[in-house]
């Protein structure tokens, strides 16, 4: 259940360096992020090692996602909603934008949500709730968009 | 570049049996055969796109396993048919990620250069500003052509380039080749179905049967009605125009 009030406040200087850590050996992978994103095809033309590379950005998608849960529990459908919102707003390809930009837009819903659940609802609805919500909401829209372009 | 003795099997079926050839250089190469004859098997091996299960393709006298990727992709440029992207790139920034070996994404001014002569090249310069997926089917191929050039590479490959165009758009992406060829002096191995193109346009041509090589040499030696009708099992009669031995097959 997440719970970002009672945060694991122990860990939080180890997850602090944890992040830092997989930041700073995965930021040359953003711009081959971009070349992937042409397809497998180009991206193994323009010397790219495809396989090691998504092998590589899994491995530190699940250790972050395994620091943000030990730190307030599963936010489940969370990253999802994010990212592919973000991918909507922001109109670029280039990964070092969209991923900065999807940080930033996370950070401000669950801070958004938090004030919500402290200061209108006294802490009486989990914020899950609002993630899970908003977040059908969100698919409801986005899934008949979809299939409207293709 | 040469291949060595190369074999692939799929699920116990023999799809590249032992297959040996040295392309030769600064010319246009074109492998032809039926369907299921391995040609795309052997381009798949070359581009590294799929793994042998014996054999080596070498590149300067070493194995291209042994070459570091982005070396490799200084000398050998695939273009295959999947060009159906759908992220929001303008002409000029995907003729960029051309230049992805030599300067990653961040492009000097030299590299801008020959990004614009390719670009030049391609008579795409009034829309290079344009996103691609706004382009028509012809302009997108020329656009991807671009990018090839921009990457600078001796050799060049192509999966079957004419496929899904149109005859006024293949002949034009033929005509290019040519010209990648003789003007700016590229070695191009392509994949191809129509033999009239691989005849008229290419210097060599590789058969393949089941396989196997069947047939290799230039147009000349490989293109007689003897040899088609074994390649292909079929009558088919040869005609001469501009020199260049043209197949009719009904």
């Amino acid at each position: 259940m997440t719970n970002i009030r009672m945060l694991n406040s122990d860990i939080i200087l180890l997850a602090i360096i944890l992040m830092i850590i997989i930041v700073f050996v995965l930021r040359k992978e953003l711009e081959v992020l971009d070349v992937i994103t042409l397809g497998k095809e180009q991206a193994v033309n323009l010397g790219v090692d495809y396989d090691y590379t998504i092998r590589k950005l899994l491995l530190g998608v699940v250790l972050l996602i395994s620091v943000a849960t030990a730190l307030v529990g599963p936010i489940s459908f969370f990253g999802l909603i994010v990212a592919n919102l973000s991918r909507q707003m922001f109109k670029t390809y280039r990964h070092k934008e969209l991923i900065s930009g999807s940080a930033l837009f996370g950070i401000i819903l669950l801070t958004a949500g938090q004030m919500i659940v402290e200061q209108v609802y006294s802490y009486a609805i989990p914020i899950s709730v609002f993630i899970t919500v908003g977040g059908g909401l969100c698919f409801l829209y986005l899934l008949p968009a979809q299939r409207r372009r293709t | 570049m040469r291949i060595k003795d190369l074999t692939k099997s799929y699920d116990g079926k023999i799809v590249v049996d032992c297959v040996n050839f040295k392309i030769p250089k600064g010319k246009v190469l074109s492998l032809i055969g039926p369907n299921g004859a391995g040609k795309s098997t052997v381009m798949g091996i070359i581009s590294r796109l799929i793994a042998c299960d014996a054999g080596s393709v070498d590149f300067e006298g070493k194995p291209i396993h042994q070459w570091k990727g982005r070396e490799l992709a200084k000398q050998l440029a695939i273009l295959t048919q999947s060009n159906n992207v759908q992220m929001k790139l303008t002409v000029r920034e995907l003729v960029n990620f051309g230049r992805f070996p030599y300067s990653g994404s961040h492009l000097t001014k030299e590299d801008e250069k020959i990004v614009s002569q390719a670009i030049s090249y391609m008579e795409l310069t009034d829309m290079q500003d344009q996103f691609i997926d706004e382009l028509s089917g012809g302009q997108r191929q020329r656009a991807y052509i671009a990018m090839v050039i921009a990457q600078d590479t001796e050799y060049v490959l192509l999966d079957e380039p004419t496929n899904n165009l149109d005859i006024y758009h293949a002949t034009n992406m033929m005509k290019i080749v040519r010209r990648l060829c003789d003007e700016l002096g590229k070695t191009v191995i392509l994949v191809l179905h129509e033999i009239n193109y691989a005849a008229f346009y290419s210097d060599y041509i590789c058969a393949f049967v089941n396989g196997k090589i069947a047939k290799f040499g230039t147009v000349d030696e490989v293109i007689t009605k003897e040899n088609l009708s074994e390649i292909y099992q079929l009558d088919f009669e040869i005609m001469k125009i501009e020199g260049k031995p043209l197949s009719i097959y009904y």
